[in-house]
């Protein structure tokens, strides 16, 4: 057929042609006739060819392809395929948050909700009343309101678990349907509430790491890990609770943190709260105590005052001051809760932990000394803590002779739990401080504030005040603990109140080589009859950070120690070697 | 000649579109089934989230320790019933009763008196307060 079209054409061609001709003046178009259409056939096949060749290759092409996809079926195909099947979308809307064991503590399930047509409703009151039975909190004049009227669109109730959602199916009410929708689920509950924070219903982190990692879970449906270790925030919880139940506190912080990096392991603050219904922002139970609390933390702070004293060579553990007389300066009174009233060394100074020889032992290092080494610790900065809710520390704007006296003991100078559960562990793992971190493995920085040497000797110290000083209420029995007390009178308006008081207790355990750094605090203590009327830390929070050392211990791995074993000895106890370190006596000959 | 072509070319023709109806009906339901894997994936991670929530809410430690406390007599570890290696397994007391033969007395209940594993009889001392009889330290 084709060729016949082009027969044609070229017969036109040569008619067209041929009219041009005649008007041509030359006349010699007759005489060449022939010879030109032989040429013109030949042009005309020649294409024709080409073009024939062109598609049987194309068709050639599809045809092997075919052959090739449907019966030979290549591996690569098959390849592709996978590769196809592979993309699915992500199955949520926001990242999980876990532990650092990979427990759950936030995630995002899909919930169905209740909505109807109201118009499609056939009696509003006896559909309610059905309901009734299967969602007994459901709002009855919300819902008697909106069906009344001819929307096509209303919500009943929003997620529902699945058996009610079955029960609500099962009631066959026409015009009601469910719309999937997503919904947050804590399933530690309160326990970790404080660090996990919350969402709004939208799914956006309105607190704790929800909000500090809202676009890696919301954007990237990320998970998020943090370094807390639920078993431990538990028994933490626990204890802190029974404590705060026993002594009737308002409030009270329990914190683990790994000593050599930094990282909470536990960070426990009572009151806590539940996630699903978090309170407004003037609810005392959403505060938390362990980084939005700044607190004078009173006797804890002796450990850097002395750390900083043997460390810059102020003293040494053979030199002792004067504590028999109380301090008098400006309007000020300082003296001792547990009086020696005689010349005490530095190491009887931390062991009965004497107001009066640690502000001596202040004013002899120096103003200038003691607050280059608190800005190095941490004490004068906003901790950079993953979380939002953290108060940077109420730091003296003045700071002078009655300052610097003051704060060597812990007045006058107010950080959060974690910052001082961080300094301490500079103190105990060989001198270097990292920044307290929930990040699993810590922060990463990190930097040397004291030496080897300072970090040994101040180890033997806070084992002293444990094996016979004011902390002997926390000795757990096998695990070597080292620490300190603290009482701090809270202040109430421009003085000091006499029995609202902050009761701590730091501890380091197994001091030898610790591991862990342990503190717990308690808000407005009352003293009870088994502690005879003392609300003091040594009393109140020295048992609980015994008891969550005993039931942490096995936990982590750690056995008992035998304090009779050589090298526990030789790493604990105060020989002449150590107390003569620094002095002349040490010197080489 | 045309006719040996034209059939030639028709038949061509036929096997193509066989094969061209094959291949996307083949397509058709591979996709079909896809789709059906895909949808069955989502369903399974769908419930996998969901069990992995409810078996954090049902392993949450609170909730164990409650059921533990209701149920059973276990109370945390003590550091005196930790054992970690084979030295701390006390040695019989020199003069106690159970000194006798076969070590697996020494497993006996009601022994008198209980010695700390972490301090071996023989050459450490025991805890004060611990029940010791008269004259049966070494």
């Amino acid at each position: 057929m084709s060729d016949a079209h082009a027969v044609n054409g070229l017969d036109e061609a040569l008619f067209y042609e041929g009219d041009d001709a005649e008007v041509d003046p030359g006349g010699r178009l007759a005489a060449d006739e022939p010879s030109r259409i032989a040429a013109a056939i030949a042009v005309g096949q020649t294409r024709l060819l080409v073009t024939a060749a062109v598609f049987a290759l194309a068709f050639l092409v599809v045809a092997a392809r075919l052959i090739n996809v449907s019966v030979l079926d290549g591996a690569e195909d098959n390849r592709l395929l996978v590769a196809n099947a592979a993309v699915l979308p992500a199955d949520t809307a926001r990242g999980d948050i876990l532990d650092r064991n990979g427990a759950l503590l936030a995630t995002t399930l899909p919930s169905a909700s209740l909505f109807a047509d109201a118009t499609l409703v056939p009696d509003a009151d006896v559909a309610i009343a059905s309901l009734m039975t299967v969602l007994p909190d459901l709002d009855v004049e919300h819902a008697a309101e909106v069906l009344a009227t001819d929307r096509r669109f209303v919500w009943l109730y929003r997620n529902l678990t699945p058996s009610q959602q079955f029960e609500v199916n099962r009631l066959g009410i026409p015009g009601l349907g469910f719309e999937e929708e997503d919904q947050r689920y804590y399933p530690a509950g309160p326990l970790a509430a404080h660090i996990v924070g919350f969402t709004d219903v939208d799914g956006n982190g309105l607190a704790g790491i929800e909000r500090t990692y809202d676009d890696m879970l919301g954007d990237e449906t990320a998970t998020v890990g943090v370094s807390i270790d639920l078993r431990l925030q538990s028994l933490v919880r626990d204890e802190l609770s029974a404590a705060i139940e026993q002594f009737t506190a308002i409030g009270g912080v329990g914190l683990i943190m790994n000593a050599n990096t930094s990282e909470l392991l536990a960070m426990v603050s009572m009151p806590d709260f539940d996630p699903y219904a978090p309170g407004g922002p003037e609810d005392e139970s959403m505060f938390n105590r362990a980084t939005l609390g700044a607190y004078e933390m009173g006797s804890t702070f002796k450990i850097f005052n002395t750390a900083m004293a043997l460390d810059s060579g102020t003293v040494t553990l053979r030199d002792g001051f004067g504590a028999s007389q109380p301090i008098r300066i400006g309007r000020f009174t300082i003296n001792d809760f547990h009086g020696q009233n005689r010349w005490l060394t530095v190491p009887e100074i931390f062991q009965y932990s004497s107001n009066i020889g640690s502000a001596r032992m202040a004013m002899a290092m120096g103003t200038d000394t003691q607050r280059e080494y608190m800005g190095r610790l941490g004490m004068l900065t906003t901790p950079p803590i993953e979380l939002g809710e953290v108060t940077a520390p109420l730091v003296p704007g003045r700071w002078n002779d009655v300052e610097t006296m003051t704060i060597s003991f812990g007045h006058g100078i107010a950080v959060s739990p974690i910052q001082l559960a961080a300094g301490v562990a500079s103190v105990v793992n060989g001198g270097i401080y990292r920044p307290p971190s929930l990040a699993p493995g810590g922060s990463g920085e990190e930097r040397r504030i004291f030496s080897e040497q300072t970090s040994d000797s101040m180890r033997r110290l806070m084992n002293l005040v444990v094996e016979g000083g004011t902390g002997r209420n926390a000795n757990a029995e096998g695990y070597l603990v080292g620490g300190k007390t603290g009482t701090a009178e809270k202040p109430m308006g421009r003085r000091y109140s006499d029995d609202a008081l902050i009761s701590s207790f730091i501890a380091a355990f197994p001091i030898h080589s610790p591991e862990y750094v342990i503190f717990v605090m308690l808000d407005e203590p009352n003293g009870t009859a088994e502690t005879y009327g003392y609300a003091t830390g040594g009393w109140v929070a020295a048992p609980t950070v015994r008891r969550i050392i005993e039931r942490m211990a096995p936990m982590v791995g750690l056995a008992p120690f035998d304090p009779t074993d050589p090298a526990i000895v030789e790493a604990l106890e105060l020989t002449d070697d150590v107390l003569d370190r620094g002095t002349a006596a040490a010197e080489p000959q | 000649m045309i006719r040996t072509h034209t059939i030639f070319w028709l038949s061509l023709i036929a096997v193509a579109s066989a094969i061209v109806f094959h291949v996307s009906y083949r397509v058709q339901s591979l996709e079909d089934e896809l789709h059906a894997l895909n949808r069955s994936i989502e369903f399974e991670r769908e419930s996998i989230r969901i069990l992995t929530a409810e078996w954090a809410y049902l392993t949450r430690p609170d909730r164990l320790q409650a059921l533990a406390d209701a149920h059973t007599d276990l109370t945390p570890l003590r550091p005196e019933q930790m054992i970690h290696s084979v030295d701390e397994i006390p040695e019989p007391l020199p003069n106690s009763e159970y000194r006798i033969a076969a070590p697996l007395e020494l497993v006996a209940l009601d022994m008198p008196i209980i010695p700390i594993p972490r301090h071996r009889p023989l050459e450490a001392n025991f805890a004060p307060g611990l029940p010791l009889e008269e004259g049966s330290a070494p």
